[in-house]
């Protein structure tokens, strides 16, 4: 049977017309399915029907039927594709309706783009985290490889578009590592695909004080007044975890009388608070912490510290925070500057003071007999490699506490109320209320 | 041969044994179409009697010249000549509708026509084959006065209701049928070809020696038996081409149907301007047609009608009969065979039938009868139901089926596609079995008694298969991938059903004959009859079946098995007796009197008496008529009365039933739910309950004129129902529904006249005949109830059924008009019914409110009026034409909202009803707003003319489709029911071959019906049927 076909419809939808047998209708596609090369150009399929039929292009944008030819029930028809140009596959589908028979839908896939070297080129992975995946796009065969033995990177090599997967071991340092992995595309250059993974982070010195009281009792107390200035007399109070110690320097104390029986004496409270009687300006906390097997804080560490003091009614409200830096000492809060006089000093003697000081902590009390236990806390940011980070806390003012019993005296003799600690006791409540509870740490934290 | 020395040795034993010799006479019987066998020939002068034979040759020994020699015949006229002592003499017999001397079968007996002082009507054989309809209670339509046959489809199967007189009471008023002494369900259990008469018994005259059971009429079918002297073997088949008459229009075609979407949808919104295309935008259907020339999936114009009906069906029926009669035994059997299909698929009918009647005559004293009937039914249907619907009125903008006939999601969403489910969808099939016997032994001790003993078994057994299966819905495309089901239905059922019936019927008559004095005729008959039918059924059926194409319950989902159950039994018991007596065929007496016990009520209430008498006066007979016997041949004056009961008011309306049921209950441990069986009482019921009783009273003539040619009867009848049941309230926390009382009173009056005109000029016979009747039935007390359903009420002092609800008063054309008038919903808008405000509470007057409440009324009757019908007979020499027609006076139908609402379920087609033929709207619009602000002044015009209101879901649910005379059409028609041409070849042409008779006809049923009714609607066709016009050629042979 010769089919007579005609061209009725435009470009978006062309009808062709065949004879008809219904006795026996029919309409086939060779295959429903034509894939095309992503540069496009010209194809052709066929189809055999022995009925009157329509031809429906829905991908005309991109795919045109050029034309057609028929030689007996069997029609070629070309189709002219356009170039994918994008890096997806598209799919467009071309649909035969015909007079009693299965409509029939042929789907033309067309390849995407494919992109040469790697995807992504570099992503930041967790420190934790012990695998990462990128992909190769090469026309041929490619070589993956890293410097550092302890990645593992699979497959190492292939051919064309890839799925790799890298291993690697969690990062225990805080710097941040960098995994670097050279694609060699045969033919072609090489390409890079980096792996960053952020370092450690967490709590890396902790001092449970409750916990460790019976310890901090043999290393920290002093069974009397300290007698060598300036020192720390060899005390000090170990971290639970990590590395670390807290230490009470004192200066000398010529020319700064003892008002009472304390002249420095450290000591420590049921609830494993170590605290000092006796201070004197001048005096510091000093905390000092390293990171195991001698590693390094890069710059950069942002660093959390947190802990609870409380301050008797011979100290001062005023107070500096700062650490180490090479040979100098950074405040970790941001400082602020008063001016402070007194007339009258702790021993009851007529003074003439008056001073401007700098300080980063303010500790009131909101008891004027028992003092208040107070967090400090706050972060600050490395600005140099070090291996020890050196933080130091301790009072600015020469003024005693305000609203205690010595409120306004200046501070020119050492007594029992000269007091400081680091607490494990809870914070009071903003109305002052006391709470007792006792499971306040002093923490150091590397956040990021 | 063999026939002939057979023929005329019954005729020679028939003869009396004259004193003295006298003359032979000879001669020949024809008619029409030739000679003609068992011709009663007698000489009452010389008491001879003779017989034609198979040629219709006779010889009667012993007549004398001047003697009065009659020729008798069933269904022929009879005649006399007096012999002038030539022989031999020639009869031609003449067809003749109106036979005096028929016999008419009555209650346990038979008498002649003339002797007949009960209004009966009487429909011969002739008259049922001229049409070619396959149910034999549509034959009847329009054939016999007073006799409502009421169909709504000729398809497959079609049954027709059929009451006597009009509605007898508020239950069943269902006549009851007989077929040879038997009774039966349905006139459709007897082949229409098996049919030799038919007998109804209108008044209580001749009805009440049934009783109980003939309150609603009785209808007596008598079938073919052999005559002495016959020996032929027959053949009559037929084939049929039907055609629905008519079928409505609806816009359906894409362009028509999205356009008036649009218009509903921008009704049902507010009309706002610029949104007239809220659906449908004007360029989509503007181009649509383009584009489904392009992309018929995308955009369906499908041919709902083409691809689910055919243009006609065919009907095969074959009947084959055989017959031997002579004075010992006389054999009768036909076996008949009928298969008819539908215009959709799936939707047949197919019947298988047999009846043999048997007698044999051992000797003067003792003969025996044997009567034996089998009938076998095939019922086959879609599951889907009827597609008529979908077919006219589903979208064209839906696809039914692919291309390659696989079938598509039809309305998206729903997937609504009854096509689908017509052609996958499963089916149901019926089949039903009927067989009954009639075993009878009469003895003769003595001349004029004789004493008849039957016994009657009948058995049917009916087996019904609904199998329902899921129609998966594949992607045009993707010939493996499911998109939905059809109907979203997606599990297969099946259901099937066993019912089994039997009944032993038991019957002892005796009757008495006697003549005193040739003056002094008497009858006597008394008789005991009993009766009992049992009916069981079960069922079971799973909605989980696994296998599509497995109709078998072993198939099921063993956990999704349900059964069930049920079964019922009754009895009688009755006496009866008449007493027939008449002085000289001048004065007539018939008593009746029946004592029926009914298992249906208590025993205390058990028994009722069913006594009847009529009289009869037959003028004509009186001396001083005589002279005016050429004129008026016959006149006979009937007077009856008498009651008649119901039972049929259910099988124990006095006892309370317990109902069983699966109840949700605590299982032992009170942890969880579990369905238990469970039993209560539901009913309350009065154990006094007794018969319906319908008292009768009946005034008739009948008459001949001009030496019989012209017939006349009439009847006037009056009759008063009482003790219906009704149902009586009682208090709700009793538990129980309504239980029924004798309450209810019924007065029905109504009349029926009947005349025709039969006679022969030369070798053309002719005839007509025309019959109309009428009847009112006012509701009597009932309580001060009132029974509203349907658009109708039964309520004291109004017709039964009357029509009942508001009244319109057009159509609002405006806002003005909306706020002048109350509305049914204050939502009213224009283009919304109108209905007028009647009255208030307290019945003062209009109220200024419209609800219906207080604004319903009375609207007339629902029932047909002045029913009539006919027919015209021409014969000349073998060729017959005759014609029947019938026809309904005065009726009003209801045009239901399936007919004339447009938008049905919110997206079916409007009818084309709602259009003019010019294509403009003849229902209310919504003007469109102009550029200058006005709206368009054409519409507004229209809309005063318009029929029908507008366009909308919401008025239409609250306003527009209430029951009122807005939708009350006159549905009274005339129908020329059958036109039947029949050629009988001349018997020299065919008796050289054997054959005794060639006819062969052709029929065309329901050609023509003239109505004022709906466009498309066939008057008496339903909403999901249709009546055919039926084109039959029939071929008879007779060997």
């Amino acid at each position: 049977m010769k089919l007579k076909m005609s061209l009725l419809a435009s470009l978006l939808l062309a009808l062709f017309a065949s004879c008809q047998n219904t006795d026996n209708p029919y309409m086939t596609l060779a295959s429903k399915t034509l894939d095309v090369a992503s540069e496009g150009g010209e194809y052709t399929f066929k189809l055999a029907s022995n009925v009157y039929y329509r031809v429906n292009n829905d991908c005309k944008d991109w795919a045109e039927i050029k034309s057609y030819q028929t030689v007996g029930d069997t029609t070629v028809f070309t189709l002219q594709v356009a170039e994918n140009t994008v890096t997806k596959p598209r799919t467009g589908t071309i649909r035969f309706i015909g007079d009693d028979v299965t409509p029939l839908k042929l789907y033309i896939n067309q390849a995407r783009q494919i992109p040469k070297g790697v995807d992504p080129v570099e992503v930041e992975v967790a420190g934790s985290a012990t695998e990462s995946a990128f992909k190769v796009y090469a026309p041929g065969a490619w070589t993956a490889t890293c410097a550092d033995s302890d990645v593992v990177i699979s497959p190492a090599s292939g051919d064309g578009e890839t799925d790799v997967k890298v291993t690697f071991p969690a990062n225990e340092a805080v710097a941040k590592r960098a995994i670097t992995i050279k694609v060699a595309l045969a033919g072609d250059k090489e390409y890079t695909h980096t792996i960053t993974q952020r370092g450690f982070t967490g709590i890396f010195a902790d001092w449970s004080l409750k916990e460790i009281t019976s310890a901090t009792t043999e290393t920290f107390t002093d069974s009397e007044n300290q007698s060598v200035f300036p020192g720390t007399n060899g005390k000090y109070v170990a971290a639970s975890t990590g590395i670390g110690k807290i230490e009470y320097y004192a200066v000398s104390r010529d020319g700064f009388p003892a008002g009472d029986k304390y002249v420095c004496m450290r000591r420590v409270g049921g609830n494993g608070d170590p605290y000092v009687s006796g201070m004197a300006p001048g005096d510091k906390w000093i905390v000092t912490m390293s990171l195991k097997n001698g590693q390094v804080i890069p710059a950069g560490t942002k660093i959390r510290f947190y802990f609870v003091t409380k301050n008797g009614t011979a100290s001062p409200n005023y107070w500096m925070l700062d650490y180490k830096q090479g040979n100098n000492y950074l405040p970790v809060l941001p400082t602020k500057k008063i001016t402070e006089s007194a007339t009258t000093g702790l021993d009851g003697a007529e003074v003439n003071y008056s001073a401007e000081i700098t300080y980063n902590f303010a500790a009131f009390l909101l008891q004027s007999t028992s003092g208040a236990y107070v967090p400090v806390t706050g972060e600050f940011v490395t600005t140099q490699d070090m291996t020890e980070l050196v933080f130091r806390y301790y009072p600015v003012s020469r003024l005693a506490y305000a609203g205690g019993a010595k409120s306004g005296l200046f501070i020119n003799q050492t007594l029992a109320g000269g007091e400081t600690r680091f607490s494990a006791q809870h914070p009071n409540k903003d109305n002052g209320d006391a709470v007792k509870e006792y499971n306040e740490h002093v923490t150091f934290e590397i956040v990021e | 041969m063999k026939k002939s020395i057979f023929i005329l040795l019954l005729a020679t034993i028939l003869q009396v044994s004259a004193a003295y010799a006298q003359s032979v006479l000879k001669g020949k019987v024809t008619d029409a179409q030739g000679g003609l066998v068992g011709v009663t020939v007698q000489d009452k002068k010389a008491k001879k009697v003779a017989v034609t034979d198979v040629d219709g040759n006779f010889t009667l020994n012993g007549a004398s010249k001047g003697d009065k020699i009659e020729f008798s015949y069933v269904g022929y006229a009879p005649q006399a000549v007096v012999w002038d002592g030539k022989s031999p003499i020639n009869i031609v017999m003449k067809e003749d509708a109106v036979n005096l001397a028929e016999t008419v079968v009555i209650g346990y007996g038979a008498v002649k026509k003339k002797d007949l002082t009960g209004a009966v009507g009487v429909v011969n054989s002739s008259l049922i084959e001229n049409q070619s309809t396959s149910q034999l209670s549509q034959s009847l339509q329009g054939l016999i006065p007073g006799l409502t046959v009421s169909r709504s489809s000729s398809m497959p199967g079609a049954s027709a209701s059929i009451k006597v007189r009009g509605v007898t009471t508020m239950g069943d008023s269902a006549p009851l049928i007989l077929v040879d002494g038997v009774m039966v369900s349905s006139l459709d259990n007897v082949a229409t070809e098996d049919v030799e008469q038919i007998t109804v018994l209108k008044d209580a005259a001749s009805a009440s020696i049934y009783g109980a059971r003939a309150a609603a009429g009785v209808i007596l079918v008598t079938t073919k038996q052999a005559k002495e002297g016959s020996l032929s073997i027959g053949y009559n088949g037929e084939v049929s081409v039907l055609q629905p008459t008519e079928f409505p229009d609806f816009i359906t075609d894409p362009i028509g149907y999205m356009t008036m979407y649009n218009e509903f949808q921008w009704n049902e919104t507010g009309n706002a301007p610029g949104n007239e295309y809220p659906t449908y935008s004007e360029e989509y259907i503007k181009n649509y047609m383009a584009n489904n020339a392009l992309d018929p999936i995308t955009y369906p114009n499908y041919d709902w009608k083409a691809a689910t009906l055919k243009n006609n069906s065919m009907r095969t029926k074959h009947t084959l009969s055989m017959s031997y009669g002579n004075k010992q035994i006389k054999s009768y059997t036909t076996a008949g065979y009928e298969n008819a299909d539908a215009i959709y698929r799936n939707c047949s009918h197919q019947r298988v039938s047999l009846r043999s009647r048997n007698n044999l005559n051992i000797n003067q004293w003792l003969s025996g009868s044997l009567d034996v009937s089998v009938r076998y039914a095939t019922k086959n249907d879609p599951n889907s139901g009827s597609p008529i619907r979908s077919a006219l009125m589903y979208p064209m903008i839906y696809a039914g089926t692919y291309p390659d006939g696989r079938v598509a999601g039809g309305k998206e969403g729903s997937m609504t596609n009854e096509l689908a489910l017509l052609l996958e969808g499963g089916d149901n099939k019926t089949e039903s079995t009927t067989m009954n016997a009639k075993f009878g032994l009469t003895f003769k001790p003595f001349s004029g008694m004789t004493i008849t003993g039957n016994l009657t078994p009948t058995l049917t057994n009916v087996a019904i298969k609904q199998h329902q299966r899921a129609v998966p819905v594949y992607d045009a495309y993707e010939t493996d991938k499911i998109i939905g089901y059809a109907g979203r239905v997606s599990q297969n059922s099946l259901s099937e059903e066993r019912r089994n019936a039997k009944s032993l019927e038991t019957q002892l008559v005796a009757t008495y004959d006697k003549s005193l004095a040739d003056v002094h005729n008497f009858n006597v008959m008394a008789g005991y009859e009993d009766y009992y039918y049992s009916y069981e059924a079960m069922s079971a059926s799973s909605n989980d079946m696994p296998l599509r194409d497995f109709p078998y319950l072993d198939n099921a989902n063993k956990n999704a098995l349900a059964v069930g159950g049920n079964a019922y039994e009754n009895a009688y018991q009755s006496f009866f007796g008449r007493f027939m007596y008449n002085y000289d065929a001048r004065y007539y007496l018939q008593l009746n009197a029946r004592e029926d016990g009914s298992s249906r009520f208590h025993k205390n209430y058990r028994w009722g008496f069913f006594p009847s008498a009529s009289l009869g006066w037959v003028v004509s007979n009186e001396k001083f008529m005589e002279g005016i016997n050429e004129y008026l041949s016959f006149l006979k004056l009937r007077a009856s009365m008498g009651t008649l009961g119901n039972e049929r008011i259910g099988n124990y309306p006095y006892q309370t039933m317990i109902s069983f049921s699966n109840a949700l209950m605590y299982d032992a441990a009170g942890m969880r739910p579990t369905a238990v069986m469970s039993a209560a009482q539901q009913d309350f019921a009065y154990n006094n309950i007794h018969w319906e009783k319908t008292r009768t009273w009946d005034l008739g003539v009948d008459a001949q004129f001009f030496n019989n040619r012209l017939d006349f009867t009439a009847d006037y009848y009056y009759k008063l129902t009482s003790d219906m049941l009704l149902s009586v309230a009682i208090p709700g926390f009793t538990g129980y529904s309504a239980p029924e009382r004798n309450a209810g009173t019924m007065y029905t009056n109504g009349w029926e006249v009947k005349i025709g005109w039969n006679d022969k000029i030369g070798d053309v016979t002719y005839g007509a005949s025309f019959n109309i009747s009428d009847y009112k039935s006012i509701m009597g007390n009932i309580g001060g109830k009132q029974v509203i359903s349907g658009g109708t009420i039964i309520t004291e002092g109004e017709e039964y059924k009357s029509w009942y609800g508001l009244v319109s008063n057009g159509l609002y054309q405006n806002d003005e008009d909306v706020n002048k008038n109350p509305g049914l919903v204050t939502s009213v808008k224009p283009g919304d019914i109108k209905y007028k405000d009647i009255a208030g509470p307290g019945n003062e007057g209009p109220d200024g409110i419209v609800n219906e409440t207080y604004d319903r009324k009375v609207l007339g009757s629902s029932l047909p009026h002045y029913l009539y019908g006919g027919s015209v007979n021409v014969g000349w020499k073998g060729l017959t034409f005759s014609m029947l027609f019938n026809g309904v006076g005065k009726q009003t139908a209801y045009v239901t909202e399936s007919m004339i609402r447009p938008l049905q379920g919110q997206w079916m087609p409007s009818p084309a009803l709602l259009l003019n033929e010019d294509g403009t709207a003849n229902y209310w619009q919504y003007p469109r707003i102009g550029e200058d602000g006005q709206p368009d002044a054409a519409t507004v015009a229209r809309n005063l003319k318009a029929t029908y209101p507008r366009i909308s879901y919401a008025s239409g649910e609250s306003n527009n489709y209430k029951f009122s005379d807005f939708w009350l059409r006159d549905a009274s028609y005339l129908r020329i029911k059958t036109i039947n041409l029949g050629y009988s070849l001349p018997k020299k042409l065919i008796s050289k071959a054997g054959i005794a008779g060639v006819r062969v006809y052709f029929n065309v049923d329901d050609p023509f019906c003239f109505d004022n009714y709906l466009k498309g609607w066939d008057p008496e066709a339903g909403t999901t049927t249709y009546i055919t016009r039926t084109y039959t050629v029939g071929l008879d042979l007779k060997f």
